[in-house]
């Protein structure tokens, strides 16, 4: 699982190093956004960092990076935050109302009991992530509003179904 | 104006601040036991009955805890609330038709990416320090339609030998709703808190023909009179549902006896 987060996050870089200026001759397009996502990768809600890198006129990738937590304090009290991270690398179809689909892994890194010795311990795992949905962004800036289908393969074992609802912001270019 | 608006947010903290002041008359030695519903009650991220959910229930503060359990078909006792596994877990199926074994690894959906496993009674009694410390409600939630005498017999040797392994006899509510596995635990032990789970009629009638100790039912379906009612008959009251402060308040203007909470934190500090 390692293995394919470090694919995962070669492939990305890459992206976040493309040259877009080469390949897209239009006027200057939002590369920057934030949303939160409600339900969703992470969990109940997370916070979201996007780099958009646009390749065509009406398709971009959105390479994402997000946040998210359960509890700040564990079952025995003490500050031992959940951590939950979304990763995900979306595609991105349309001009002001897209078509988003996206693949990525999440970590999670919660505290949990050890059912073995009984104590509590943190357990991190990995869980594979889809995404299909709509997003109204537009390519200069400005709100964006979406909604996905995101089922998940929890711990790349079991299935589940899942969505989730965002609002944020693309920064505009200057 | 100008006063008006310095003077506020300083109102505004002290009233915020102001301690509740409740006159507490009740059969719990005028005192209000604070408890868990299942641990950290049905809001919590961590599942009803999960190990999780009780320890930081305990950790919080309070009293002590519900727990919800079911026997499956080798006798264990699962701490569980569903009747189906499929409900809240990665298994399916009753808890009577399977064996621990079959049960044992099953994990709670919610939340995701938690994978917080069902646990027995006896791993939570286990694992838990000082439990001697701590009131357990124990919520018998009879799914299986046995009522052979087998069958009771059965759950109630099982209830025993767990309760009296950990030292808890003194420490323990048994929550039951059928007559007959009351009649068959009553005979057995005559001394033990039993509590009837039912509607306030029906709960005193079992009340009184098994002579139990106390009562147990939603908090609004029982009014300050019917608990006064109860009181006037020896009959303690437990209550369950207050998943906000005004229910936890509104409970423990009924005087009740012990309130299992959805909003445990507010009525351990209110409480306190």
């Amino acid at each position: 699982m390692e293995h394919q987060l470090s694919l995962l996050i070669i492939l990305l870089l890459n992206l976040l190093s493309f040259d877009v200026n080469s390949q897209l001759d239009t006027v200057s397009v939002s590369k920057n956004a934030v949303y939160i996502e409600a339900r969703g990768l992470g969990g109940y809600g997370s916070l979201n960092y996007e780099r958009i890198v646009p390749l065509k006129k009406s398709i971009s990738l959105g390479i994402r990076l997000g946040l998210s937590t359960y509890k700040i304090k564990d079952f025995m009290g003490k500050i031992n935050p959940d951590i939950i991270v979304p990763i995900s690398l979306n595609g991105l179809y349309g001009k002001k109302h897209k078509i988003e689909f996206g693949i990525g892994q999440t970590i999670s890194s919660l505290v949990k009991i050890d059912y073995s010795s009984w104590t509590p311990h943190r357990e991190v795992k990995f869980s594979t992530t889809f995404s299909i949905g709509y997003r109204y962004q537009k390519n200069t800036g400005g709100l964006i509003y979406r909604w996905s289908y995101t089922p998940i393969i929890e711990f790349n074992k079991y299935f589940r179904h899942w969505g989730g609802m965002s609002i944020g912001y693309a920064f505009k270019t200057k | 104006m100008k006063n008006i608006i310095k003077i506020l947010p300083v109102l505004i903290i002290l009233i915020s601040c102001q301690k509740e002041n409740f006159n507490i008359t009740n059969l719990n030695n005028n005192k209000i036991s604070a408890l868990g519903h299942g641990g950290m009650g049905i809001a919590s991220v961590y599942p009803l009955n999960s190990f999780e959910s009780i320890l930081n229930c305990l950790s919080i503060g309070a009293d002590g805890t519900e727990i919800d359990i079911q026997m499956t078909k080798d006798s264990v006792l699962v701490a569980f609330h569903e009747e189906k596994l499929e409900h809240v877990t990665n298994k399916s199926g009753n808890i009577f038709n399977k064996t621990w074994a079959e049960i044992k690894g099953a994990t709670y959906k919610e939340p995701l990416y938690g994978n917080y496993q069902v646990v027995t009674l006896d791993e939570i009694f286990s694992n838990t320090e000082n439990v001697t410390k701590y009131t357990f409600f124990i919520d018998c939630k009879n799914f299986n339609p046995d009522t052979s005498a087998f069958y009771l017999n059965t759950f109630n040797n099982s209830l025993i030998k767990i309760i009296e392994k950990h030292n808890l006899s003194n420490n323990v509510y048994i929550e039951m709703k059928r007559s007959d596995i009351i009649g068959s635990l009553r005979a057995k032990k005559p001394n033990w808190k039993i509590f009837a789970y039912h509607y306030f009629d029906q709960a005193m009638a079992l009340v009184n023909e098994f002579q139990l100790q106390g009562i147990v039912m939603s908090f609004d379906k029982i009014t300050k009179e019917q608990v006064l009612e109860a009181h006037n008959n020896g009959t303690m009251v437990a209550v369950f549902n207050t998943h906000s402060k005004s229910k936890n308040i509104e409970a423990i203007e009924k005087n009740v006896d012990f309130i299992q909470s959805d909003k445990l934190d507010h009525l351990i500090k209110i409480l306190n």
